[in-house]
């Protein structure tokens, strides 16, 4: 209310605004009534679908880990560990939450450094926790952990293990791995019982199932395919089946719809399953798939491993010999493996040594440490310590030092600089005015007591002096020299008696 | 009941994007014709002191009731020559004049409905001239006292701006 405005010309455009709300209002009802039996036909039949096609693909990308796996197993020599190594990975996935698809890909690069099922699932395990523990990413922590293995413990810093990379470099694997598992034990039991954990599992669980299902679904679809498949027949089943089902979603919306415009159905719809099931013609197809259902869950193959039995105890497992020659292959190249470490350890050694020995004879080592006894310079000593940093090869300190040396010359510079545009020094008796002389004449000090030269006359700055000497009233001219004169202002007579050698001379 | 003019917004949109210098002459009539006419409304409006000294502007801590000041009403009075938002009924404003200020809209319409009576409305000089809605102190009194005259002046260049610029066309 605030502004009250008079229209002075005005224009009505509210009824093409009203057209046009309507004509939009009309094709949106028009395209909701579409949308909405398209969706009734595409939404259900395309999910379906979709999760099928996301189930095959599941169960396709974890078939083939496996199969990658069971090669590197095989091409090891340990073919007959397969069925073991899979029920391992397969416990371990549901325990720990890790999808097999991350479990196999690092068993296998364990397997391929260690040689040893029994080494590698010690790793595997423990590279889960210390994973949890840490924070680094599993598959990260597993390379790390065969990197360690076979003595390059570069990658082992980033789990603060509170050592030096010296010290790491001289340990065993056992003692490395022992350090590790006293860090890192229990973090994934820990981690397991938080809510991430068990929601962890349940997603690697869920994800397992899919695979499950993508199994039954490429199975049925090989079934159908019959012998000699391949891949055009199995794609062509599958949207040929999907479009069935598709349909058959859409009958069935259909005919609910119709069915529930019947007066009097809500009774039959809340009751449609036995109600069907009693209709002669559906009940059969519904008691058919029923009986399928029992059918397939019984005669699908199973998702392969040892059987049960095979693990009870009592069990004497025949591959026992072999997988005991294949672990002490195993042990026996670790140990070669610590040996060749050890070798490389004390090479390393006795070059450091050799190194230090070296540098006692060093001449330019040597005059730089004399010249940095001596009385130097600030500069002079950052620079002698870089030279040093530098022989020693220690970029650390180089580094540190070629800073501070830099920034001393800067300092130097600025110091040379602020001298230069210092201004001169003003003379301090700029303003001190000499006293004016006065004339021997106009002041009355400048005569002795006498009348003769006062004391302190300047030499130099007396002015031409008369002298008259009487002698009984008789002047005697040039008797007497100023030295004279001054000789006798300090009481010395003698060179006046001594100048005329007069009687009765008197002193002045 | 505003004046309709159709196809007013289109030719003004039209004039401003194919003949710039025949949208500034027909502004420039169409302000020729408003100014004054704002000019006269804000002459009607009292000053500081001739005001309710407790409507005046002042320093209060709180205050919900709008505070009148004589030159910030008079800049509330103006002119538009741009088309408005449509209200709800549809219709747009291409041309107008505005009293914006609360304190403005106060000075125009006090009385309107309760008459000239109480203790504030009479205090304010001058009587509301006009009928209606269309009736209050300043704006309102002086688009009465014009007679129309503006507004027939703004059709009127509007009109002729058309008529240039369809023969412009014609031409061109």
């Amino acid at each position: 209310m605030a502004e009250l405005r008079i229209p002075i010309i005005g224009e009505f455009k509210g009824q093409k605004a009203f057209n046009q709300a309507g004509k939009a209002t009309s094709t949106l009802d028009k395209s909701v009534k579409r949308l909405g039996s398209t969706l009734a036909a595409t939404f259900g039949a395309s999910q379906l679908l979709k999760f099928a096609k996301n189930a095959a693909k599941a169960f396709i990308d974890d078939e083939q880990a496996a199969s990658r796996l069971a090669l590197s197993v095989k091409n090891l020599g340990l073919a007959f560990e397969t069925p073991r190594i899979e029920q391992f990975i397969s416990q371990l996935s549901k325990a720990s939450g890790v999808t097999d698809n991350q479990l196999r890909p690092s068993m296998q690069k364990l397997l391929q450094t260690t040689g040893s099922v029994a080494e590698s699932t010690e790793l595997l395990t423990q590279a889960l926790d210390i994973s949890r523990g840490s924070g680094v990413d599993f598959e990260t922590v597993v390379n790390d952990l065969s990197m360690a293995y076979v003595g390059q413990t570069r990658g082992l810093r980033k789990y603060s293990l509170g050592i030096s990379q010296a010290e790491l470099k001289t340990m065993s694997f056992a003692d490395v791995q022992a350090k590790l598992s006293k860090q890192f034990t229990g973090a994934n039991a820990a981690y397991l019982e938080t809510y991430a954990g068990k929601m962890q599992i349940l997603s690697t669980a869920a994800g397992e199932a899919q695979e499950n299902i993508g199994k039954g679904l490429v199975d049925s679809l090989s079934l159908l395919a019959g012998e000699g498949n391949t891949i055009q027949p199995l794609a062509d089943s599958m949207l040929e089946f999907s479009s069935s089902v598709s349909d058959a979603i859409y009958g069935i919306a259909v005919l609910i719809d119709k069915i529930k415009q019947i007066p009097g159905i809500d009774f039959l719809s809340r009751n449609q399953k036995t109600i069907l099931r009693n209709i002669p013609n559906t009940g059969l197809i519904i008691k058919a798939y029923e009986a399928l259902s029992q059918l397939g869950s019984q005669t699908k193959p199973g998702m392969g491993g040892y059987p049960s039995s095979a693990l009870g105890p009592g069990y004497i497992d025949p591959n026992d010999a072999a997988r005991k020659a294949a672990e002490a292959a195993a042990a026996k190249r670790a140990k070669e493996l610590a040996a060749l470490q050890k070798k490389t350890l004390d090479a390393q050694k006795k070059q450091n040594a050799l190194t230090k020995a070296a540098k006692t004879l060093d001449i330019e080592r040597i005059s730089i440490t004399a010249a940095l006894r001596n009385q130097v310079s600030e500069t002079d000593r950052l620079s002698l310590n870089l030279q040093l940093a530098l022989l020693d090869k220690n970029e650390a300190q180089a580094t540190k030092l070629s800073a501070q040396l830099d920034n001393a010359v800067k300092n130097q510079q600025i110091l040379n600089a602020a001298l230069l545009a210092t201004p001169e020094a003003p003379n301090p008796f700029r303003n001190w005015m000499p006293p004016s002389l006065q004339s021997a004449y106009e002041n009355p000090s400048f005569y002795g007591p006498m009348g003769g030269l006062g004391a302190g006359v300047i030499a130099g700055v007396n002015p031409s002096i008369n002298v008259t000497v009487e002698l009984d009233g008789q002047a005697v001219g040039g008797a007497i020299r100023d030295s004279q004169i001054n000789d006798s202002l300090s009481g010395s007579f003698n060179q006046v008696n001594r100048g005329g050698g007069f009687r009765g001379a008197v002193a002045l | 009941m505003p004046t309709e003019l159709k196809g007013a917004s289109q030719l003004r949109k039209a004039l401003k994007q194919f003949s710039p210098d025949l949208d500034k002459e027909t502004r420039e009539q169409m302000v020729g014709f408003l100014k004054p006419l704002v000019k006269k409304a804000r002459g009607f409006l009292p000053s500081n002191s001739e005001a309710p000294s407790g409507f005046v502007k002042h320093e209060v801590k709180t205050a919900k009731f709008p505070m009148y000041d004589a030159a910030e009403t008079r800049r509330g009075i103006g002119y538009k020559l741009t088309p408005t938002k449509p209200n709800r009924q549809g219709w747009v404003q291409t041309v107008s004049i505005h009293n914006k200020t609360a304190a403005g809209a106060i000075v125009e319409t006090a009385g309107r409905k309760s008459g000239i009576s109480g203790n504030f409305s009479p205090r304010f000089s001058g009587s509301l001239a006009g009928r209606a809605k269309m009736s209050g102190r300043a704006m309102f009194k002086a688009y009465d006292q014009d007679q129309g005259k503006a507004k027939a002046g703004v059709i009127k260049a509007l009109e002729t701006a058309a008529a240039k610029f369809n023969a412009r066309g014609n031409n061109g």
